[in-house]
């Protein structure tokens, strides 16, 4: 028997449904570029089915892209500064007038309110990045799973499943709802602070920033801990089991125990190779799903902490601060889904890395 | 989570309060002449947003 017929046969009694969202997904992240047959073929034969250089270019056009659309913003943004600047040094000479200060604080208003609006763009963005990542890990283990089962290691299988499902879910909620809308009422609470000399609620805003960054720090502590803790105990009782099973078949059938025994193994071998592939593939589509939103938000904080920069000379000094502290928020936004989904990654290697001995 | 749903409601009614309070403060801020009463005004408003802000603790 041919390892590519075994393959086909343990693909098929799968299940339709688990790898028909797999590969959907797969091709609404990737177009036709990769698919599962691809990177099985290429586990089996041993050559990879990307191409480094190609990638490399696409998310060089990617990025590039993303930071033209941005720099426009940015351009609005510090046209809005440079007239406040002369609004500045025009009231100052004439005495501090009320008409000037109501004049600059509409034009505070009117960069407040194009910073907000590409905020909330980029907020919308990076919570669709976090629910999609999270949804492709749902989709992904009870595939995975019952192919961990298959190939031998049940005690691994039986503790991983529900603990980590349910961990993964309850994580990227804690995400969506606790860690991001902090970030959001943060960022909301510094320009609020930026329309008068006075800060009323920068430190407040501050505040939010911390708790949002720590209880994120928390989520991902706890969750590495649970997937390095309960890795740890099933391996060895696997490798046993599937020993002993080797052993008994090989050494108490008669007359076909080798023929069968090696069998066994082939089939094992390969369902192990199906669940790598599947794995890998899996790797493949959160990463494709992740480069866009992240590359957005990076151009998008660089022209903030850019227009920051540039603003303080020409500007006042609040609105330079002000856009300053939204580009870090943005960064902290690209971060936090950059971990959430390195945490993800790392849990699908070791669920790779389990291999039988 | 119907919990989780009240509270991101009164959580955003916060913020709107909050926002639209500096919004206001500042404003006003502005529009108010200088002079002997500046700094007390100043203090006012000071406390009109402490006020505002710490509002959901203390009801």
């Amino acid at each position: 028997m041919d390892y590519e017929e075994i393959m086909e046969r343990e693909l098929e009694s799968l299940g339709p449904e688990g790898l028909d969202q797999l590969t959907e997904m797969g091709r609404e992240a990737l177009g036709d570029r990769l698919s599962l047959g691809d990177v099985l073929h290429g586990l089996l034969t041993g050559e990879s089915s990307l191409n480094a250089e190609d990638l490399w270019q696409a998310v060089l056009e990617l990025f590039l892209g993303e930071v033209w659309s941005a720099v426009e913003l940015g351009a609005q943004i510090l046209l809005i500064c440079v007239v406040m600047g002369l609004l500045h040094s025009l009231s100052s000479g004439f005495g501090g007038s009320g008409a000037s200060g109501i004049a600059i604080m509409v034009c505070n208003c009117a960069a407040v309110a194009l910073c907000l609006r590409e905020f909330v763009s980029v907020y919308a963005i990076c919570g669709d990045a976090v629910d999609t990542t999270a949804t492709v890990m749902q989709i992904l283990l009870p595939i995975m799973v019952p192919l961990l089962l298959a190939m031998g290691s049940p005690a691994t299988a039986g503790i991983l499943n529900p603990a980590i499902l349910a961990a993964v879910t309850v994580f990227a909620g804690i995400v969506h709802r606790i860690v991001l809308p902090l970030l959001f009422l943060s960022c909301v609470l510094f320009l609020g602070d930026c329309l008068s000399e006075k800060h009323y609620v920068k430190k407040l805003a501050g505040f939010f920033r911390t708790l949002g960054v720590f209880s994120m720090g928390l989520c991902v502590t706890l969750f590495t801990g649970l997937t390095v803790i309960r890795g740890l105990f099933t391996k060895t009782a696997d490798g046993l089991l599937m020993r002993t099973a080797r052993y008994s078949v090989d050494h108490f059938v008669p007359l076909v125990g080798s023929f069968a025994a090696d069998s066994l193994e082939m089939v094992l071998r390969c369902t192990a190779t199906i669940k790598n592939g599947v794995g890998i593939f899996g790797v493949v589509v959160i990463l494709a799903l992740l480069v866009t939103p992240l590359l957005k938000l990076a151009a998008t904080a660089l022209v903030f902490k850019l227009s920051g920069a540039l603003a303080e000379p020409i500007g006042s000094g609040s609105a330079a601060d002000c856009l300053n502290e939204i580009g870090n928020t943005v960064l902290l936004l690209g971060a936090v889904l950059l971990l959430e989904t390195i945490l993800f990654l790392v849990f699908l290697a070791v669920l790779i890395n389990i291999s039988v001995a | 989570m119907r919990g989780g749903k009240a509270a991101v409601e009164w959580l955003t009614e916060w913020m709107r309060n909050l926002f639209l309070t500096v919004c206001a403060v500042s404003f006003l801020q502005l529009l108010l002449p200088a002079g002997d009463m500046a700094k007390y005004l100043q203090f006012v408003f000071s406390l009109i947003v402490l006020g505002v802000i710490l509002y959901p603790l203390l009801g």
